[in-house]
């Protein structure tokens, strides 16, 4: 314990440091270490008072050495708090953000850098925004689509992957692969997202 | 000749439809999008525009059924007339209310998730009891809240949980009986936003602090100044915010 707060430090350097929008591997061992730590604080405390009342002292009548321990070591645990929140909060933002770029299926070489409940947090909340934009108990439109306003209503995209006829307003089309169709933006789009095809630019 | 004339006809279609946008004050279109403008630059969530939405909603759905039939008039013109002007005109009619379309479900769905991000950002806030806040929710918003509070306290007291006892709040930095929720993101209603004027308004206070200071709102105006102090004219339709 001689650097109080430095783990702490490191952990929120860790996030802010990385790039928007990217989720670095969660650092488990870290967050551990700052855990323990505010609990080594928090005996500390513990251990101060016992020997104040020990000595038959109210708390109000400490020394003030003692009482500055006290308030020194319930201050590292505030800023440990703290730290893990904005370590914890930017990454959920960043899960979060993922629902809104990728769809449901969480791509696999990011899930292994989520931590366990991050994993289940990003479950939950696919499912929670599914309930919203749901036809029963929902408002019922797709508020994925058009994450900015529509421009062009037919988009030109070439397929990446096989995926035989689809049906569209306008009749069906045979998405075989490496051919380009001309589709509506809207339905377009979950299969850009999905990786099925890419805009021509 | 023929292409002069559907030039016209375009031109005559497109000069129409603008004016009764502009003209018409029932526009639930424009209605729309002021609503959407006013949620995303306002700090805090503004009631939900509950009777505008179902409107949209169900005229969304009449409209795609005009595109239906306008296509399909199309594709029976188009089969009989070897291509003839109006099956040319249908597509065309249905193309650009397919266009319209576009447009309004974008304002529909930007509409809810401004709400549901503000949402995200105040939760806690939002569900307290003692704040009215929760009644500007609509139904499903509401649902969205809670669930969403419930699961964000899961994921963080995953860790929280381990921090010693009377640390794992994370609405409290130090858990106490009676003491302020210190940990709660609140909107800033002190920021500062843009407005544009929609009704003259004579001898307007701003801050009740400094009530001699009054100032005159022409309809067009554009005033730069905290939210808190044109919350109310906001509510009542005086001015939008840009």
């Amino acid at each position: 314990m001689s650097n109080f707060g430095d783990k702490a430090a490191t952990l929120v350097q860790d996030i802010s440091q990385s790039e928007k929008g990217t989720i670095p591997p969660y650092n488990d061992e870290l967050v551990r270490a700052v855990v323990d730590e505010s609990n080594e604080h928090h005996r500390s405390i513990l251990r101060l008072i016992g020997d104040i009342q020990e000595q038959g002292t109210s708390l109000d009548a400490a020394a003030p050495e003692d009482a500055a321990a006290i308030l020194v070591h319930h201050q590292a645990v505030l800023r440990n708090k703290r730290a893990l929140l904005v370590y914890l909060n930017e990454r959920a933002d960043r899960v979060r953000a993922l629902r809104w770029e990728v769809g449901t299926a969480l791509p696999e070489d990011l899930g292994e850098s989520l931590s366990h409940s991050e994993r289940g947090y990003f479950q939950q909340y696919s499912a929670l925004v599914n309930r919203y934009q749901g036809r029963r108990g929902g408002v019922g439109i797709n508020i994925t689509l058009d994450p900015t306003p529509p421009k062009e209503h037919k988009v030109q995209v070439r397929v990446l992957q096989e995926r035989g006829e689809l049906v569209t307003r306008d009749g069906t089309v045979d998405l075989a692969k490496n051919t380009v169709h001309l589709l509506w933006r809207d339905e377009a789009q979950p299969l850009i997202t999905e990786g099925v095809v890419e805009m021509v630019v | 000749m023929a292409e002069a004339s559907q030039q016209d006809d375009l031109a005559e279609i497109l000069a129409e439809a603008s004016q009764q946008q502009q003209q018409d004050p029932t526009n639930i279109v424009a209605r729309l999008k002021r609503a959407y403008v006013n949620e995303k630059n306002a700090p805090e969530l503004l009631p939900f525009e509950h009777d505008l939405l179902e409107q949209v909603m169900a005229k969304v759905e009449d409209q795609e059924l005009v595109v239906q039939q306008s296509r399909e008039a199309a594709a029976a013109a188009g089969g009989g007339g070897g291509g003839g002007g109006g099956g040319g005109m249908d597509d065309l009619m249905a193309h650009i209310y397919q266009a319209e379309l576009n447009r309004v479900r974008f304002l529909i769905r930007a509409y809810y998730r401004t709400r549901l991000f503000k949402i995200e950002k105040y939760a806690v806030h939002v569900v307290k009891p003692e704040t009215n806040e929760f009644a500007k929710l609509s139904p499903q918003e509401q649902k969205y809240a809670t669930d969403y509070v419930n699961m964000l306290e899961e994921h963080f007291g995953s860790v929280l949980g381990q921090m010693p006892e009377k640390y794992s709040s994370m609405l409290q930095q130090i858990e106490e009986d009676d003491a302020e929720m210190d940990m709660v993101p609140e909107p800033n209603l002190d920021k500062h936003v843009f407005c544009r004027v929609r009704e003259d308004r004579r001898d307007v206070m701003f801050d009740p602090n400094d009530p001699d200071n009054t100032m005159d709102l022409d309809q067009g105006d554009i005033i730069m100044v905290r939210y808190r102090f044109i919350k109310g004219l906001l509510e009542d339709g005086a001015l939008d915010l840009i």
